[in-house]
């Protein structure tokens, strides 16, 4: 494997990672208000995977998922 | 909750409310149900929140089940019991009233139960009574009769065994053939007001009731039940607390004794993974990545699985032969000399699994300063996420040998770790209890439920969810952490002409380095420092990048499965101590913190809990090193 394709890889990796673990790390009212803030500027399916997924501890409503922030 | 946590699209189907009081079977039959897998165990208040589900019937036909938390009249004494009582009195702003009220009662307890039945009828909802645990009732000679029951009732009752499999089959028929418009019409604003404010009926329900039991002959009280003789011995004012101290002593041994094969199974498979990983790929970034990072982070958490599961294994026997409302009977005096009842044990042993389910639990809890107090001190309850912290630490400091009758040295630790966040949970609820001077603690009003024999589905199911949680985490959120610790690790790369070890001058190097000047005073070294900051995301992930740090800076090694020697080598005893007294204590995570804030309705508690924490935490490491290092055990 090229050094190209091995350092490609890793930036995924690693890129893909950091905006896991900050979408993690982020509160969930601070998500929603992201994820309302970005209505019309990022697609709808982006927006309810940054609102979710601890939504269900989050606010209580003992759902698993979050359905679509309001717009 | 949030406007924005939107319910579910779909509210198509009339709506079920299963209502009965605590320790019914609710939620048992709510899983019969729907398919779900909620928690349900052998004591009251397992359900705090509405849990909605869906039922598709046979002819294709959706409705949709709501599992409310028990609740022992429709006047609430406790936030889960308004919960129940808002639902079903349609105070709920955008909640839709149920189409019918699924009463659920305890045939094996009718007197308690009908009065909620009756109370249940006068709201005008349409309300069929499941009749649940009539098997057991059965067997213990109680003439449970459905039919006549539902004559004297003048509502339908339908028999159900929720524990068992088509155990809800004729009440999934009685929702398959129900009319909507036979529904909520009838109910009235008058009537729930009635309901609720007319003492006097609810006197009558008493004559009610005791007349309807005459009529199906069930006025009897059966006494010199097994689980009278078993309480007998373990609610003995010696014998018992004996049995309970035992009791989890044992369950501590177990997690060392039973798991340790396991453990060490784990250990070898992902040191085999690791080398083999390592020989397929080529010298460079990528095998770096997968193999000091993600194979060293993640293994070294996962090799902890066998513990985590005999732990709640243990747990989950505990929850379902129904000990635990008698332990907290038991150490209601005990909870009493510092301000809190015996109710407070429940959510305090949930939070052993995870504080966010201890911290809801506490929604059963009359009094809000009991509340908040046992909300402040469930952080202490040591929660699973520490378990693989101490596993690692215990196991490359303490020597695995026996005490005496097959007792373990490091069971013995392991044991003392637990007590010692308890010990610690009692003097801060003492120090909180000055705070509320002339207030009273509400006194322990508790359903001692039958025992049972444990449900190896119940341990099966719940096993299964464990280590679905366990492994999901570290699948996702460790994961992450983990290739981000990497990455700050590994960059920026060291000059040739750097001096001293290459992680050193990485990012994460730098960020250890310079939290060293707050931690180094309570004997940590950079890498542990380090390994504190994404701890806060979930506790578990300290030993993770204590994994990728040494395996880093190991070149290659075999460290996934090799932590424990690595830090062994590495550390003196009074760090290790320190480290341990650190995460009796330590701050909790943020999901945690999340939920303080939710229950509370207030940021000043959450901050007071990670001060306090954190303060409680440093003070107690800096001691317990400083102490360690004078009695010469770094030597």
């Amino acid at each position: 494997m090229s050094e190209f394709l091995q350092s490609l890889v890793v930036g995924i990796a690693v890129g893909a990672s950091t905006v896991y673990a900050l979408r993690a790390l982020t509160p969930f009212r601070v998500r929603v208000w992201i994820a309302n803030y970005t209505a019309g500027r990022l697609p709808d399916r982006l927006r309810i995977w940054l609102a979710g997924p601890t939504a269900c501890q989050a606010c209580g409503s003992g759902l698993t998922k979050p359905s679509l922030p309001k717009k | 909750m949030t406007d924005t946590a939107a319910l579910p699209t779909n509210l198509a189907g009339p709506v079920f409310a299963l209502v009965g009081n605590p320790n019914c079977g609710k939620t048992a039959l709510y899983n019969l149900l729907t398919g779900a897998r909620q928690k349900i165990a052998n004591y009251a208040g397992v359900t705090v929140e509405r849990k909605e589900g869906r039922l598709k019937t046979q002819t294709g036909r959706l409705v949709r089940i709501l599992d409310l938390p028990g609740a022992y009249s429709l006047r609430p004494r406790t936030p889960d019991e308004s919960v129940t009582c808002d639902t079903v009195l349609r105070r709920l702003p955008g909640e839709v009233a149920p189409s019918a009220i699924v009463a659920v009662v305890d045939a094996t307890n009718l007197r308690r139960h009908l009065r909620l039945v009756l109370a249940l009828k006068r709201l005008g909802y349409p309300v069929v009574v499941a009749l649940n645990m009539v098997d057991l009732a059965r067997r213990r000679g109680l003439p449970i009769d459905g039919a006549l029951l539902s004559h004297e009732l003048q509502v339908q009752v339908i028999e159900t065994v929720g524990i068992r499999a088509h155990g809800a089959d004729a009440l999934i028929q009685y929702l398959e053939n129900f009319q909507t418009q036979d529904g909520r019409s009838s109910l009235s604003d008058d009537a729930t007001h009635l309901s609720v404010s007319d003492s006097e009926a609810i006197a009558a329900d008493y004559v009610e009731v005791e007349r309807i039991l005459a009529a199906c002959r069930l006025d009897v009280v059966p006494l010199g039940t097994i689980s009278d003789r078993i309480d007998r011995v373990v609610l003995h004012p010696v014998l018992g607390p004996l049995v309970l101290i035992s009791i989890l002593f044992l369950m501590f041994q177990a997690v060392y004794r039973f798991a340790k094969p396991f453990m060490e199974l784990f250990t070898d498979l992902v040191g085999w993974l690791s080398v083999t990983v390592g020989s397929l790929l080529p010298p460079g970034i990528l095998k770096s990545l997968l193999v000091d990072g993600v194979l060293a982070g993640t293994g070294s958490i996962l090799v902890f699985l066998p513990q985590i599961i005999t732990l709640f294994g243990c747990i989950i026997l505990l929850e379902d032969s129904g000990y635990l409302p008698r332990a907290a009977f038991l150490l209601d005096r005990l909870m009493g000399s510092v301000g809190l009842s015996g109710r407070a044990f429940i959510p305090l042993l949930s939070s052993f699994a995870c504080a966010i389910p201890g911290i809801m639990a506490t929604r059963t809890i009359p009094g809000a300063r009991e509340r908040l107090v046992t909300i402040m001190i469930a952080p202490l309850m040591t929660c699973s996420a520490r378990l693989p912290v101490y596993v690692l630490l215990i196991g490359a400091f303490i020597p695995d040998r026996n005490l005496s009758f097959g007792i373990g040295l490091q069971g013995v630790v392991l044991f003392s770790l637990y007590v010692g966040g308890v010990v610690a949970a009692f003097a801060v609820a003492s120090v909180l209890k000055f705070f509320a001077k002339g207030r009273a603690v509400n006194p322990l009003q508790m359903e001692l439920p039958t025992y049972h024999w444990p449900s190896m589905r119940n341990l099966v199911l719940g096993l299964v969810e464990r280590v679905k949680i366990f492994v999901g985490r570290i699948g996702s959120v460790i994961l992450a952490l983990t290739i981000v610790l990497w990455f700050l690790s590994s960059f920026p790369v060291a000059p040739t002409d750097f001096v001293g070890p290459a992680i050193e001058y990485s990012y994460a190097g730098r960020i250890g380095l310079a939290l060293t000047h707050i931690f180094a005073p309570i004997g940590f070294n950079w890498q542990i420092s380090l390994a504190l900051v994404p701890g806060f995301a979930a506790r578990e992930v300290a030993v993770g990048a204590l994994g990728t740090v040494y395996s880093l800076a190991a070149s290659g090694k075999d460290v996934a499965g090799q932590l424990a020697p690595i830090i062994a080598a590495n550390w003196s005893l009074p760090t290790a101590l320190s480290l341990l007294v650190w995460y009796v204590f330590a701050p909790q995570c943020l999901s945690t913190l999340a939920t303080v804030r939710r229950e509370t309705n207030s940021w000043r508690y959450p901050l007071l809990m990670a001060g306090y924490l954190f303060a409680l935490a440093y003070v107690a490491a800096g001691i317990t090193y400083h102490a360690a290092r004078w009695l010469g055990t770094d030597s």
